[in-house]
Protein backbone atom coordinates (compact mmCIF):
# COMPACT_ATOMS: atom_id res chain seq x y z
CA UNK A 1 0.00 0.00 0.00
CA UNK A 2 1.44 3.37 -0.95
CA UNK A 3 -0.84 5.44 1.25
CA UNK A 4 0.59 8.60 2.69
CA UNK A 5 -2.64 9.35 4.53
CA UNK A 6 -1.91 7.73 7.88
CA UNK A 7 -3.83 7.63 11.14
CA UNK A 8 -4.72 11.14 12.28
CA UNK A 9 -4.57 12.45 15.83
CA UNK A 10 -8.28 11.73 16.13
CA UNK A 11 -7.66 8.17 14.94
CA UNK A 12 -4.91 7.67 17.52
CA UNK A 13 -7.25 8.81 20.27
CA UNK A 14 -10.11 6.62 18.98
CA UNK A 15 -7.85 3.60 18.82
CA UNK A 16 -6.67 4.22 22.37
CA UNK A 17 -10.31 4.38 23.53
CA UNK A 18 -11.29 1.26 21.59
CA UNK A 19 -8.41 -0.67 23.15
CA UNK A 20 -9.76 0.41 26.54
CA UNK A 21 -13.18 -0.97 25.60
CA UNK A 22 -14.90 2.44 25.33
CA UNK A 23 -18.38 1.77 23.95
CA UNK A 24 -19.22 5.40 23.16
CA UNK A 25 -16.10 5.70 21.00
CA UNK A 26 -17.09 2.55 19.12
CA UNK A 27 -20.68 3.70 18.61
CA UNK A 28 -19.52 7.07 17.24
CA UNK A 29 -17.53 5.18 14.61
CA UNK A 30 -20.59 3.08 13.79
CA UNK A 31 -22.66 6.24 13.27
CA UNK A 32 -20.08 7.72 10.93
CA UNK A 33 -19.04 4.70 8.89
CA UNK A 34 -21.83 2.14 8.90
CA UNK A 35 -23.92 3.60 6.00
CA UNK A 36 -20.88 3.64 3.69
CA UNK A 37 -19.79 0.18 4.85
CA UNK A 38 -23.20 -1.23 3.95
CA UNK A 39 -23.09 0.37 0.50
CA UNK A 40 -19.64 -1.05 -0.21
CA UNK A 41 -20.57 -4.53 1.04
CA UNK A 42 -23.76 -4.49 -1.01
CA UNK A 43 -21.73 -4.18 -4.25
CA UNK A 44 -20.36 -7.68 -3.77
CA UNK A 45 -23.11 -9.67 -2.06
CA UNK A 46 -26.61 -10.73 -3.02
CA UNK A 47 -28.80 -8.94 -0.50
CA UNK A 48 -28.96 -6.21 2.08
CA UNK A 49 -29.24 -8.84 4.81
CA UNK A 50 -25.96 -10.45 3.75
CA UNK A 51 -24.35 -6.98 3.56
CA UNK A 52 -25.38 -6.41 7.19
CA UNK A 53 -23.71 -9.67 8.20
CA UNK A 54 -20.55 -8.66 6.34
CA UNK A 55 -20.47 -5.31 8.13
CA UNK A 56 -20.96 -6.98 11.48
CA UNK A 57 -18.10 -9.37 10.72
CA UNK A 58 -15.96 -6.42 9.66
CA UNK A 59 -16.51 -4.58 12.94
CA UNK A 60 -15.56 -7.72 14.84
CA UNK A 61 -12.47 -8.02 12.64
CA UNK A 62 -11.53 -4.44 13.44
CA UNK A 63 -11.94 -4.96 17.17
CA UNK A 64 -10.01 -8.21 17.17
CA UNK A 65 -7.20 -6.56 15.21
CA UNK A 66 -7.17 -3.25 17.06
CA UNK A 67 -4.08 -4.10 19.10
CA UNK A 68 -2.17 -4.77 15.90
CA UNK A 69 -3.32 -1.63 14.05
CA UNK A 70 -0.18 0.35 13.29
CA UNK A 71 -1.76 3.48 11.86
CA UNK A 72 -0.20 3.17 8.41
CA UNK A 73 -3.56 4.10 6.91
CA UNK A 74 -6.44 6.08 8.35
CA UNK A 75 -8.82 4.12 10.55
CA UNK A 76 -11.73 4.67 8.13
CA UNK A 77 -9.69 3.39 5.18
CA UNK A 78 -8.72 0.31 7.16
CA UNK A 79 -12.30 -0.55 8.11
CA UNK A 80 -13.55 -0.17 4.51
CA UNK A 81 -10.73 -2.41 3.32
CA UNK A 82 -11.83 -5.03 5.82
CA UNK A 83 -15.40 -4.70 4.53
CA UNK A 84 -14.25 -4.98 0.92
CA UNK A 85 -12.21 -8.11 1.61
CA UNK A 86 -14.92 -9.88 3.58
CA UNK A 87 -17.63 -8.91 1.08
CA UNK A 88 -15.60 -10.12 -1.91
CA UNK A 89 -14.96 -13.48 -0.25
CA UNK A 90 -18.59 -13.78 0.75
CA UNK A 91 -19.74 -12.87 -2.75
CA UNK A 92 -17.49 -15.53 -4.27
CA UNK A 93 -18.87 -18.11 -1.87
CA UNK A 94 -22.36 -17.10 -2.99
CA UNK A 95 -21.26 -17.79 -6.55
CA UNK A 96 -21.75 -14.15 -7.32
CA UNK A 97 -19.06 -12.55 -9.39
CA UNK A 98 -18.77 -8.81 -9.40
CA UNK A 99 -16.16 -8.06 -12.04
CA UNK A 100 -14.72 -4.56 -11.98
CA UNK A 101 -16.35 -3.73 -15.32
CA UNK A 102 -19.85 -4.34 -14.02
CA UNK A 103 -19.28 -2.30 -10.86
CA UNK A 104 -17.54 0.55 -12.68
CA UNK A 105 -20.16 0.88 -15.42
CA UNK A 106 -19.79 0.53 -19.17
CA UNK A 107 -19.79 4.26 -19.86
CA UNK A 108 -16.29 5.19 -18.68
CA UNK A 109 -15.33 6.35 -22.17
CA UNK A 110 -18.59 8.17 -22.82
CA UNK A 111 -18.33 11.91 -23.48
CA UNK A 112 -18.99 14.25 -20.55
CA UNK A 113 -20.97 16.60 -22.80
CA UNK A 114 -23.28 15.90 -25.71
CA UNK A 115 -21.16 16.12 -28.88
CA UNK A 116 -23.83 18.46 -30.30
CA UNK A 117 -22.61 21.11 -27.92
CA UNK A 118 -19.43 21.44 -29.98
CA UNK A 119 -18.88 22.55 -33.56
CA UNK A 120 -18.40 19.52 -35.77
CA UNK A 121 -16.45 20.93 -38.64
CA UNK A 122 -14.40 23.87 -39.79
CA UNK A 123 -11.48 25.68 -38.26
CA UNK A 124 -13.33 25.87 -34.92
CA UNK A 125 -14.21 22.17 -34.77
CA UNK A 126 -14.31 20.91 -31.19
CA UNK A 127 -15.09 24.33 -29.77
CA UNK A 128 -18.38 25.27 -28.09
CA UNK A 129 -21.27 25.82 -30.47
CA UNK A 130 -23.25 27.44 -27.66
CA UNK A 131 -21.51 28.64 -24.54
CA UNK A 132 -22.24 26.75 -21.30
CA UNK A 133 -24.30 28.63 -18.72
CA UNK A 134 -22.67 30.84 -16.17
CA UNK A 135 -23.82 29.47 -12.81
CA UNK A 136 -21.87 32.05 -10.90
CA UNK A 137 -24.78 34.43 -11.46
CA UNK A 138 -27.37 31.97 -10.11
CA UNK A 139 -28.85 32.84 -6.74
CA UNK A 140 -27.30 30.82 -3.93
CA UNK A 141 -30.81 29.77 -2.84
CA UNK A 142 -31.37 27.99 -6.15
CA UNK A 143 -28.23 25.89 -5.77
CA UNK A 144 -29.06 24.94 -2.21
CA UNK A 145 -32.80 24.34 -2.62
CA UNK A 146 -34.13 20.95 -1.57
CA UNK A 147 -35.18 20.29 -5.20
CA UNK A 148 -31.61 20.79 -6.34
CA UNK A 149 -30.19 18.58 -3.60
CA UNK A 150 -32.76 15.89 -4.43
CA UNK A 151 -31.72 16.03 -8.08
CA UNK A 152 -28.07 15.55 -7.09
CA UNK A 153 -28.98 12.67 -4.76
CA UNK A 154 -31.00 10.98 -7.51
CA UNK A 155 -28.18 11.43 -10.00
CA UNK A 156 -25.72 9.75 -7.60
CA UNK A 157 -28.15 6.91 -6.82
CA UNK A 158 -28.47 6.26 -10.57
CA UNK A 159 -24.69 5.88 -11.09
CA UNK A 160 -23.03 2.47 -11.52
CA UNK A 161 -22.09 1.31 -7.99
CA UNK A 162 -18.36 2.04 -8.04
CA UNK A 163 -18.88 5.51 -9.54
CA UNK A 164 -21.41 6.21 -6.79
CA UNK A 165 -19.05 5.02 -4.02
CA UNK A 166 -16.18 7.12 -5.33
CA UNK A 167 -18.16 10.36 -5.56
CA UNK A 168 -19.76 9.74 -2.15
CA UNK A 169 -16.42 9.17 -0.48
CA UNK A 170 -14.66 12.03 -2.26
CA UNK A 171 -17.32 14.73 -2.50
CA UNK A 172 -20.01 13.88 0.08
CA UNK A 173 -17.65 12.70 2.82
CA UNK A 174 -14.53 14.58 1.73
CA UNK A 175 -12.03 11.72 1.78
CA UNK A 176 -8.62 12.14 0.12
CA UNK A 177 -8.00 10.39 -3.19
CA UNK A 178 -5.48 7.91 -1.75
CA UNK A 179 -7.83 6.96 1.09
CA UNK A 180 -10.54 6.16 -1.48
CA UNK A 181 -8.11 4.18 -3.63
CA UNK A 182 -7.02 2.10 -0.66
CA UNK A 183 -10.50 1.66 0.78
CA UNK A 184 -12.04 0.49 -2.50
CA UNK A 185 -8.92 -1.20 -3.88
CA UNK A 186 -8.70 1.01 -6.99
CA UNK A 187 -5.72 2.15 -9.01
CA UNK A 188 -5.02 5.86 -9.17
CA UNK A 189 -6.21 6.02 -12.78
CA UNK A 190 -9.39 4.05 -12.11
CA UNK A 191 -10.28 6.25 -9.17
CA UNK A 192 -9.83 9.37 -11.27
CA UNK A 193 -11.79 8.06 -14.25
CA UNK A 194 -14.68 6.94 -12.01
CA UNK A 195 -14.68 10.31 -10.25
CA UNK A 196 -14.72 12.17 -13.55
CA UNK A 197 -17.65 10.18 -14.91
CA UNK A 198 -19.57 10.61 -11.68
CA UNK A 199 -18.97 14.34 -11.45
CA UNK A 200 -19.77 14.83 -15.14
CA UNK A 201 -23.15 13.12 -14.70
CA UNK A 202 -23.98 15.01 -11.55
CA UNK A 203 -22.99 18.24 -13.32
CA UNK A 204 -25.34 17.37 -16.19
CA UNK A 205 -28.17 16.68 -13.72
CA UNK A 206 -27.51 20.01 -12.06
CA UNK A 207 -27.54 21.75 -15.43
CA UNK A 208 -30.95 20.28 -16.26
CA UNK A 209 -32.18 21.41 -12.85
CA UNK A 210 -30.89 24.95 -13.42
CA UNK A 211 -32.60 25.09 -16.82
CA UNK A 212 -35.92 23.87 -15.40
CA UNK A 213 -35.81 26.42 -12.63
CA UNK A 214 -34.69 29.22 -14.94
CA UNK A 215 -37.60 28.59 -17.30
CA UNK A 216 -40.24 28.23 -14.60
CA UNK B 1 -10.37 31.71 -27.56
CA UNK B 2 -8.09 31.03 -30.46
CA UNK B 3 -8.49 28.54 -33.20
CA UNK B 4 -6.91 25.15 -32.81
CA UNK B 5 -3.39 25.08 -34.01
CA UNK B 6 -0.62 22.60 -33.47
CA UNK B 7 -1.05 20.84 -30.16
CA UNK B 8 -3.66 23.12 -28.61
CA UNK B 9 -6.60 21.54 -26.79
CA UNK B 10 -10.11 21.90 -28.14
CA UNK B 11 -12.98 22.60 -25.74
CA UNK B 12 -14.29 19.09 -26.36
CA UNK B 13 -10.92 17.65 -25.32
CA UNK B 14 -10.54 19.95 -22.34
CA UNK B 15 -13.80 18.91 -20.65
CA UNK B 16 -12.61 15.29 -20.56
CA UNK B 17 -9.42 16.09 -18.67
CA UNK B 18 -10.82 18.52 -16.08
CA UNK B 19 -10.54 15.90 -13.33
CA UNK B 20 -6.97 15.06 -14.36
CA UNK B 21 -6.23 18.77 -14.00
CA UNK B 22 -7.87 19.31 -10.63
CA UNK B 23 -6.42 16.06 -9.24
CA UNK B 24 -2.92 17.14 -10.22
CA UNK B 25 -2.47 14.17 -12.54
CA UNK B 26 -1.06 16.08 -15.53
CA UNK B 27 2.44 16.54 -16.85
CA UNK B 28 3.79 20.08 -16.75
CA UNK B 29 3.35 20.37 -20.51
CA UNK B 30 -0.29 19.21 -20.41
CA UNK B 31 -1.01 21.50 -17.49
CA UNK B 32 0.42 24.45 -19.39
CA UNK B 33 -1.70 23.59 -22.43
CA UNK B 34 -4.80 23.31 -20.26
CA UNK B 35 -4.15 26.63 -18.55
CA UNK B 36 -3.41 28.35 -21.85
CA UNK B 37 -6.77 27.23 -23.26
CA UNK B 38 -8.62 28.22 -20.11
CA UNK B 39 -7.07 31.67 -20.14
CA UNK B 40 -8.56 32.33 -23.56
CA UNK B 41 -11.91 30.51 -23.39
CA UNK B 42 -14.97 31.85 -21.57
CA UNK B 43 -16.95 28.64 -22.24
CA UNK B 44 -14.40 26.33 -20.64
CA UNK B 45 -13.91 28.77 -17.76
CA UNK B 46 -17.69 28.54 -17.15
CA UNK B 47 -17.52 24.74 -17.21
CA UNK B 48 -14.65 24.69 -14.72
CA UNK B 49 -16.80 26.82 -12.46
CA UNK B 50 -19.75 24.44 -13.00
CA UNK B 51 -17.58 21.50 -11.88
CA UNK B 52 -16.52 23.41 -8.75
CA UNK B 53 -20.17 24.20 -8.01
CA UNK B 54 -21.09 20.54 -8.58
CA UNK B 55 -18.51 19.45 -6.00
CA UNK B 56 -19.77 22.07 -3.53
CA UNK B 57 -23.42 21.12 -3.94
CA UNK B 58 -22.59 17.39 -3.67
CA UNK B 59 -20.77 18.23 -0.43
CA UNK B 60 -24.06 19.44 1.07
CA UNK B 61 -25.55 15.96 0.93
CA UNK B 62 -25.39 13.79 4.00
CA UNK B 63 -24.89 10.04 4.27
CA UNK B 64 -27.72 7.80 5.44
CA UNK B 65 -28.65 7.14 9.03
CA UNK B 66 -27.93 3.99 11.01
CA UNK B 67 -31.11 2.12 11.90
CA UNK B 68 -31.91 1.40 15.55
CA UNK B 69 -31.76 -2.35 14.86
CA UNK B 70 -28.30 -2.02 13.33
CA UNK B 71 -27.12 0.15 16.18
CA UNK B 72 -28.27 -2.43 18.74
CA UNK B 73 -26.65 -5.26 16.77
CA UNK B 74 -23.30 -3.44 16.63
CA UNK B 75 -23.46 -2.59 20.34
CA UNK B 76 -23.98 -6.30 20.95
CA UNK B 77 -20.92 -7.15 18.80
CA UNK B 78 -18.87 -4.68 20.81
CA UNK B 79 -19.99 -5.97 24.19
CA UNK B 80 -19.37 -9.56 23.23
CA UNK B 81 -15.89 -8.64 22.02
CA UNK B 82 -15.23 -6.78 25.28
CA UNK B 83 -16.23 -9.92 27.12
CA UNK B 84 -19.30 -8.64 28.90
CA UNK B 85 -21.42 -11.40 30.39
CA UNK B 86 -24.85 -11.31 28.70
CA UNK B 87 -26.44 -10.62 32.10
CA UNK B 88 -24.27 -7.54 32.52
CA UNK B 89 -26.09 -5.73 29.73
CA UNK B 90 -27.94 -2.64 30.77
Amino acid sequence: MDATVTASGDDVELIRLLRLGDEAAFMSLVERLQPMMLRVARMYVSSHAVAEEVVQEAWLGLLQGIDRFEGRSSLRTWILRIVTNIAKTRGQREGRSAPFASLAGDDLDAPSFDPDRFLGTGAWAGHWSTLPGDWAGAPEARLTSSETLDAVRRAIDALPPMQAQVIRLRDVLGWASEEVRNALDLTETNQRVLLHRARAKVRAALEREMEIEASS
Amino acid sequence: MTRTSGDDLTCQELVEVITDFVEGAMSDADRARFERHLGECAGCTAVMSQFRTTIEVTGRLTEGQVSETQRDAMREVFRRWRGDAPAARD
